[in-house]
């Protein structure tokens, strides 16, 4: 976790080197991550990256080999799931199929034993609350998905948690619905301002609900940080990869009569000071294609094939492929040079100070 | 739910349903007509029907007796391998622990071993217990025999269950007992009832293990009826027969009245 110096006092929830091996692998590999109050973030990553087993950790149905949770300060480690104030909202919902909407959203207040005429209130102001008024005595399996999402978070809000768990909610639904309830979340978190983590691996979801994102990949922690940050400076080359940067080439210093180049995938950029060898991520956007034998000062540039050009509605995406390396490249429609076709050569280039530099990775 | 047979429907595929439906009817059919028969022996009835070989079950004290026995042997080693095979198919489909295959494969065992192999085994581990007493030994002896069929049906029951409900139910306050109570015997109920079902019918019907383990002082119909029907060939065999499917039946609609087994099954 790199500038953020919280204290343990200020961060909502805290995790402590948390560590899960399942038969000898480690699921989870000392991950430690402070969320503030209010805030919304995402656990994102590969599938097996061990982000619902934190969740899980988190909500108390799994156990810590090692390492602690904190909730409000508090180590809530050794607390039974239903006491850490932690409400979980399943993927596929986990509804009661032999209960009514009324008494899946009851459930709760049943377990503390709450007196009828309180349980119909709370219920009705639940149900009211996600808009699902009127479905009371339906059963789970006579609503749409969109609708028992919205019991499945009705039955974790009632009891006022501390804080909601949300584990793949929307992974079984279409696209379209996908995208109403996720901007359901964030409006439901915008008026409650409760803490919130979603387990997702879906990169745009993650992006446009959270105020930060956490990188999982192979029971790490890769980077916590703003989507915008994430998206521009990857801390690894397995996060650029994983947020859909396409282009991560070597550079290479090299010096020639007092100047300096460097050396990309066999092409050579002149630098204005000496350059580092390090990996690189060229973000789609900044790749030009061009029919000039010369590159621009401050540019690098590599001459190839044409290999690709896909039409993606409002972007055009296309591949040039040098020796053996492909760049891909983005441009919007109306900027695509008319008459390019596949299997000319061209030059692809890219603005110097718009590659981004993969610490660690060598 | 079938609906009804539409156009396209093959003959040979009618035909093929209509003689396995024989092949499985017929028999009883026969039966049911041998136990009206008025004469002595074994035939069908040619001129009149009559009730005769009913009412002579009646007159037949150790055949009651035997039935009686089988009621109450069939009804405790149903509640006897539901209590003894709900938790274990409960451990099987919901968690990993050492042994499961092999603790599995002997609880199912019944069902591949042949019965007599069973029983011989059973009988030389009473006699070198000492352990005599024939209602008791029988009893223990017919739970182990319809424990795999509770165990497959509430296994295939509870692995349709997902295990998400049960940690929903937990993050919402729920004990472990309240889980069971609440959640999963609820859903899994048309499964218990099916499995409470077979019990019932294997422990009433088995005969292959029943007839090593009964004796003087104790029988049950199955076997009775087997003896009977070794020496003697008058049509109450057939009478009694009939009133056993009778009984069964009955049994199925009361579960259905009460339990309403094609809502719960549905």
């Amino acid at each position: 976790m790199p500038s953020d110096n919280q204290s343990p006092e200020g961060a909502f929830l805290a995790l402590r080197s948390l560590t899960k091996r399942f038969d000898g692998h480690a699921a989870v590999n000392g991950i430690s991550l402070e969320v503030k109050p209010h805030e919304f973030v995402s656990l994102l990553g590969p599938s097996g990256g061990g982000k619902t087993t934190l969740l899980h950790m988190i909500a108390g149905f799994t156990e810590p080999d090692a390492g602690d949770i904190l909730i409000q300060g508090e180590s809530v480690r050794r607390w039974p799931s239903h006491r850490r104030g932690a409400a979980m909202v399943f993927q596929s919902y986990a509804l009661f199929p032999h209960l009514t909407v009324f008494e899946n959203v009851a459930f709760g207040l049943r377990m503390r034993k709450v007196g009828n005429g309180e349980v119909r209130r709370q219920v009705s102001e639940a149900l009211e609350y996600v808009r699902l008024q009127g479905l009371e005595k339906r059963y789970p399996r006579q609503l749409s998905g969109g609708q028992q999402q919205r019991v499945a978070l009705a039955r974790a809000l009632i009891l006022k948690p501390r804080l909601l768990l949300l584990d793949e909610p929307l992974s079984n639904l279409d696209p379209n619905l996908r995208r109403e309830l996720r901007d359901n979340f964030r409006e439901i978190h915008n008026q409650t301002r409760m803490t919130t983590l979603l387990v997702t691996h879906d990169i745009e979801e993650a992006f446009t609900t959270s105020d930060r994102v956490a990188i999982l990949g192979n029971g790490r922690l890769e980077q916590f940080d703003t989507p915008q940050a994430i998206y521009t400076r990857p801390a690894s080359a397995f996060v650029a990869r994983f947020v859909g940067h396409r282009n991560i080439v070597r550079g290479t210093p090299a010096q020639k009569e007092a100047r300096h180049f460097l050396e990309i995938e066999g092409t050579e950029a002149l630098l204005e000071t000496p350059g580092t060898a390090s990996s690189y991520v060229i973000p789609m956007n900044q790749v030009r294609i061009t029919t000039d034998a010369t590159t621009p000062r401050g540019y690098a540039g590599m001459s190839g094939v044409l290999e690709k050009i896909e039409y993606l509605g409002a972007l055009v995406r296309f591949q040039v492929k040098s020796g053996g390396a492909t760049l891909v490249g983005e441009c919007l429609d109306h900027q695509w040079p008319v008459g390019l076709q596949p299997g000319i050569t061209t030059r692809a280039c890219w603005p110097l100070h718009r590659m981004i530099d993969l610490p660690g990775a060598v | 739910m079938m609906r009804g047979t539409n156009a396209s429907t093959p003959v040979w595929l009618i035909a093929w349903t209509g003689l396995v439906t024989l092949f499985i009817v017929g028999p009883l059919v026969c039966v049911a007509l041998v136990s009206l028969t008025p004469l002595d022996y074994i035939s069908f009835p040619q001129h009149s029907v009559s009730l005769r070989w009913y009412k002579a079950i009646l007159d037949k004290p150790e055949l009651l007796g035997a039935s009686f026995n089988s009621l109450v042997l069939a009804l405790f080693a149903t509640a006897g391998a539901v209590a003894l095979g709900l938790p274990a198919a409960m451990a099987t489909a919901r968690q990993a622990y050492p042994g499961k295959q092999l603790i599995i494969g002997t609880l199912m065992s019944p069902l591949f071993l042949p019965h007599i192999l069973s029983a011989l085994a059973i009988l030389s581990a009473y006699s070198a217990w000492g352990w005599s007493h024939q209602p008791s030994r029988i009893l223990a002896a017919h739970i182990a025999l319809t424990i795999p069929y509770v165990l497959r049906t509430l296994i295939a029951s509870l692995s349709g269950l997902d295990v998400r409900q049960e940690l929903a139910a937990r993050n919402l306050g729920a004990s472990h007992w309240q889980v069971f109570w609440r959640i999963i015997l609820p859903q899994i109920r048309p499964g218990l009832l099916a499995a409470a079902i077979f019990a019932f019918i294997v422990s009433f019907d088995d005969v292959g293990l029943s007839i090593f383990l009964t004796g003087a002082g104790y029988s049950t119909l199955p076997v009775q009826l087997f003896s009977y029907a070794s020496y003697n060939s008058d049509p109450s065999v057939a009478a009694i027969s009939v009133a056993m499917v009778i009984i069964s039946f009955i049994a199925v609609l009361l579960v259905e009245r009460y339990f309403g087994l094609e809502k719960l099954i549905r």
